[in-house]
């Protein structure tokens, strides 16, 4: 069984290597629970994925098949994000929704290797900001109390500038 | 016939024909002149004195082939080194351009002759012999200093005679009393008698050396003439650098050869100290505490100034393996610090240079900098030699030409750098004291001439542009996510980043203070920052806390000890690594909180933890846990160690470098043989009561992969420990010899046939082992990476060269020295 055929949440079919879709643990689950391994023709829905998004999924997948499955997470280590490679840097120079809606898609679709860079582009966005920055950044709306804002505003005192 | 009588005529036969040098001639007649029993017949000889001859005589025997086999092998160096463009020193050609008159060294030395009488015509000979190595010392100093000989008449005249030509040696030989060669105020005599200690040389005084050879049989003699004739004297600071276990009496040319070392070479007096002082005086530097003084008052990288400045330049004097400091802190001793530079760490070619980063105006007078390293980049250890800062007593406006002229490249100087010292910061500002106040100078000059209009600021950078694609919801963008994801991109935060997140509005509040957010603690990069209220969030926080780092936290008095041991009490019963080096509040009631309540550590480490005594060390002793303890340069002593090593089973690695108060290392080494099966790391650095018996004791550890023994000058004459551990450790991988002087060939050769994963080998300093070792330990240990050959006497540039051709995979370190006169030129005086 070469390819699969995936169907996007609006309506879209995409045809891709097995190899390729396999990437995607949820995929690879549902194929294999389902018996789909022999069957050329069953088409797998995806109605969580648009099909904007799942060709930008399919491009990142094709271009990372070869590489080694990504390591597991170690707690003893630092978690870097300046290890974005450069084609994957490029890869997410998209509006702010389209990115987010990547990191949904890699978080329902179960893609390691791409929840982990589009989690860290969006870590990138926020380090180095002020809080107002972050909120300009991404509208969010501040709703604390003014009880709270000055308990939060405490418990963040020693981390600002004085 | 064959009496004695008979050999000064055949030796001087042979040496006629074949040596040129009056060095030569010299040491081959060392022989008679010692055993001093030339007319006693064959017959009344001694067995040993008859053994004795009869070595001799083979000895004349093989001198010829063994001469010609030395000049042989000369050549052929010579011929490599010509060859592969490889420096070989200065020729005898640019050695006789170096005159004392056109030396840049003004220092003037004498030595004073008067002292005949006392003398037996042996030790005349001797203290002849000893000014003959002076002369020929100050010849080779790249700036020989001035030297004069005074009294110097009959018995010694007699002796020198025999040297052809010293009448053209470029020396200022005297009859005359030293009183009547100078001014009587200028004078200093140096005497180890004399109570006052000399700081710095002064150029325009005239230090007398006693010419005198009497094995200490003269008590106060040259103190009492000094005194007598009504001139100064002094001491060299041998005991403020130095402990020496034996008298401070030093031979003629020990004393010289300091002094070019500190006047020529621009050395600190520690390292000219150790360089010089001959094995047996078992000289050894004070450890860093001491010795850092007064000017490193708390700690490795902080640097307390006489006076507070606004600063506008900092200038960092790097010795050996420069590019790794990132951050130049100011700190007004309550807790405030600024950043006055910072930046990557760069990758410069070794050698010396003054860092001169363009700093950042500050608004408050400071005599405190602290210096951070990142030394990942370099493969080698970094070494200062001081910091200069300087300012105005008045606030400067940022857009002053002051700073500008503190920026703008670097500019190299040769510097040779000293024994081992690995810890970054190495801080004897005397020895630069010349270079630092020309460097001054220059400073003063281009704000003189350079008014250049600072670079308009770079523009502010623009706004975040908004997203056209929110949705409308409080949670902006992040609204589509479900929290786990949210969580995932939080999990990617620094602390600071997530503490910010933490105040955009509540739902993100009650996500970003999420305890699974704070399982890994780094306080250590916001050191500046952190303080009790600080730790009081952090409490609240982290109840899931296993890996804690406070280090450099908390000093001057930021953090409160309470709002420590709260942290621990509420957060520390998952904790499995703590680290708190350099964190001066942590004292013994937080041990005994740390031994209460983490009762799952796996890691700590406590280097340059002062405050903690051995009662606050005794309560480690109830965590069975360890495996990993880091001990470095704290007051911890033998028997609370020893209780710490019996209750810890599964430790693996130990630093116990700097540990000065440990009376008896051997004690906790055979500790460490007893207890700690899994021991796989150790580091002695140091600690000068290790001796062969501890070594081993340590032997019984058959999982050592590194070792460290740098400085561990009770084990400096080994005997058999160090084989015994070759062979009982075959997994060794890194293994530190610095300044253990008397290591040999064979005690090396059982790590190279035992230990074939060796990767790291360090003999800096380890004089006297040969080429041929250090080629056996290249070419039998596949996977050796670094080999330190620096300061070993029978190494040269060209067996480096030679070998870095040949093991391209190994980097060979050798510092700077002496014969390395292409390296990188010296300041212009």
């Amino acid at each position: 069984m070469p390819n699969i055929k995936l169907q996007s949440s609006d309506g879209e079919i995409f045809t891709v290597d097995f190899e390729i879709a396999k990437s995607s643990v949820t995929i690879k689950t549902m194929v294999e629970d389902l018996g789909l391994e022999d069957e050329d023709e069953e088409i797998v829905p995806l109605p969580n994925v648009n099909s904007a998004i799942l060709r930008k999924v399919i491009q990142w997948a094709t271009y990372h098949k070869d590489d080694p499955p990504p390591p597991e997470d170690d707690e003893n280590k630092e978690k870097r994000t300046d290890d974005i490679s450069s084609w994957d840097a490029d890869f997410l120079k998209v509006d702010q929704g389209t990115l987010f809606e990547l990191i949904l898609a890699a978080n329902y679709l179960d893609i390691k290797g791409l929840l982990d860079v589009t989690c860290k582009t969006v870590a990138n966005m926020i380090k180095g900001k002020s809080p107002e920055e972050i909120r300009k950044t991404f509208n969010i709306k501040n709703d604390f109390t003014q009880a709270e804002e000055e308990q939060v505003r405490k418990e963040n005192e020693w981390c600002e500038e004085k | 016939m064959s009496t004695e009588q008979e050999l000064p005529a055949n030796e001087q036969g042979t040496i006629s024909k074949e040596s040129e040098s009056p060095i030569l001639s010299l040491s081959s007649e060392t022989p008679i002149a010692e055993e001093g029993v030339a007319n006693e017949s064959e017959t009344t000889l001694s067995k040993r004195a008859l053994k004795r001859k009869l070595k001799h005589e083979k000895w004349l025997k093989w001198r010829p082939i063994k001469r010609a086999k030395e000049k042989e092998k000369m050549k052929l160096k010579k011929q490599y080194a010509r060859e592969h463009n490889i420096p070989q020193g200065p020729s005898r050609k640019a050695l006789k351009m170096v005159k004392m008159e056109n030396s840049p060294n003004k220092l003037k030395v004498c030595i004073d002759f008067s002292f005949d009488h006392l003398m037996t015509q042996k030790d005349i000979c001797k203290c002849v012999k000893q000014f003959n190595r002076c002369y020929s010392l100050n010849r080779r100093a790249q700036h020989p200093l001035q030297f004069y000989v005074s009294s110097f008449k009959d018995k010694c005249k007699q002796e020198i005679e025999r040297y052809n030509g010293y009448q053209n040696w470029d020396v200022h030989i005297h009859e005359e009393p030293y009183l009547d060669l100078f001014k009587k105020e200028d004078l200093v005599y140096l005497t180890s008698d004399s109570n006052n200690v000399i700081q710095d040389l002064d150029p325009s005084k005239v230090y007398i050396i006693g010419g005198l050879v009497d094995h200490n049989q003269h008590k106060l003699l040259t103190l009492n003439k000094a005194q007598a004739e009504g001139i100064s004297h002094g001491k060299l600071p041998i005991n403020t650098y130095l402990s020496m276990k034996t008298r401070q009496v030093l031979a003629v040319n020990h004393v010289f050869e300091i002094l070019i070392a500190i006047s020529s070479e621009k050395k600190s007096w520690k390292d000219a100290l150790l360089q010089t002082l001959p094995e047996r005086k078992n000289a050894a530097a004070k450890n860093d505490q001491q010795e850092e003084g007064s000017n490193s008052e708390e700690e490795n990288g902080d640097l307390s100034f006489e006076v507070a400045v606004f600063p506008f330049s900092v200038r960092i004097y790097e010795t050996y393996n420069p590019g790794s400091v990132v951050r130049i802190w100011a700190g007004d001793r309550c807790g405030r610090w600024e950043v006055l530079w910072e930046g990557a760490p760069q990758a410069v070619s070794t050698g010396s240079r003054v860092f001169r980063p363009r700093i950042k105006p500050i608004n408050f007078p400071t005599k405190l900098i602290r210096l951070e390293f990142d030394q990942s980049s370099l493969d080698y250890y970094t070494e200062l030699d001081a910091v200069l800062l300087v300012g105005t007593r008045e606030p400067i406006p940022p857009d002053s030409p002051l700073f500008m002229s503190g920026g703008g490249g670097e500019f190299n100087f040769r510097q040779q750098s000293g024994g081992g010292d690995r810890e970054s910061c190495k801080l004897n500002m005397t020895p630069f004291h010349n270079l630092v106040v020309r460097d001054l100078d220059r400073i003063l000059q281009t704000l003189e001439i350079d008014r250049t209009p600072p670079s308009p600021s770079p523009p502010p950078p623009p706004p975040p542009a908004l997203n056209s694609d929110v949705t409308r919801c409080r949670n902006g963008s992040f609204s589509i996510l479900p929290d786990e994801v949210v969580l995932h991109i939080l999990s990617h935060l620094d602390l600071l980043s997530l503490y910010r997140v933490s105040q955009l509005n509540v739902h993100l509040h009650r996500l970003a203070t999420d305890p699974t957010l704070y399982v890994g603690v780094s306080l250590r990069p916001y050191w500046p920052r952190v303080n009790s209220a600080c730790l009081s969030v952090l409490t609240q926080r982290a109840p899931l806390l296993q890996r804690l780092d406070l280090g450099w936290c908390g000093n001057y008095g930021t953090v409160d000890v309470r709002a420590f041991t709260r942290l621990i009490e509420e957060c520390g019963k998952l904790l499995t690594h703590l680290r708190l080096d350099c964190c001066k509040l942590v004292d013994n009631v937080c041990m005994e909180k740390i031994a209460q309540v983490c009762r799952n550590l796996k890691e700590l480490t406590l280097r340059n933890c002062s405050k903690i005594d051995s009662r606050g060390f005794a309560h480690l002793a109830t965590i069975s846990t360890l495996e990993r303890l880091d001990l470095y340069r704290t007051s911890i002593e033998t028997q609370p160690l020893v209780n710490i090593l019996r209750n810890s089973p599964r430790l693996k690695h130990i630093n116990l470098g700097s540990c000065v108060k440990v009376s008896s290392m051997d004690e906790v080494a055979q500790a460490l043989g007893e207890y700690n099966p899994h021991l796989i790391s150790v580091d002695f650095w140091k600690t000068y009561s290790l001796t062969p018996v501890g070594v081993r004791a340590i032997a019984r550890c058959t999982k050592l992969e590194e070792v460290d023994f740098g400085w561990c000058l009770g084990v400096s004459i080994p005997g058999d420990c160090l084989s015994l551990l070759a062979a009982s450790c075959p997994g060794l991988r890194k293994l530190f010899m610095v300044a253990l002087r008397g290591i040999l060939d064979k005690d090396l050769d059982p790590f190279i046939q035992n230990c074939r994963r060796l990767e790291q080998v360090d003999l800096l300093g380890v004089r006297s082992i040969s080429q041929e070792v250090c080629l056996r330990f290249l070419s039998n240990c596949p996977h050796l990476r670094l080999l330190d050959v620096s300061f070993c006497d029978h190494i040269s540039e060209v067996d480096v060269q030679e070998w870095r051709l040949r093991f391209p995979h190994v980097s060979i370190k050798r510092s700077f020295q002496n014969e390395n006169y292409n390296g990188i030129l010296p300041i212009a005086y």
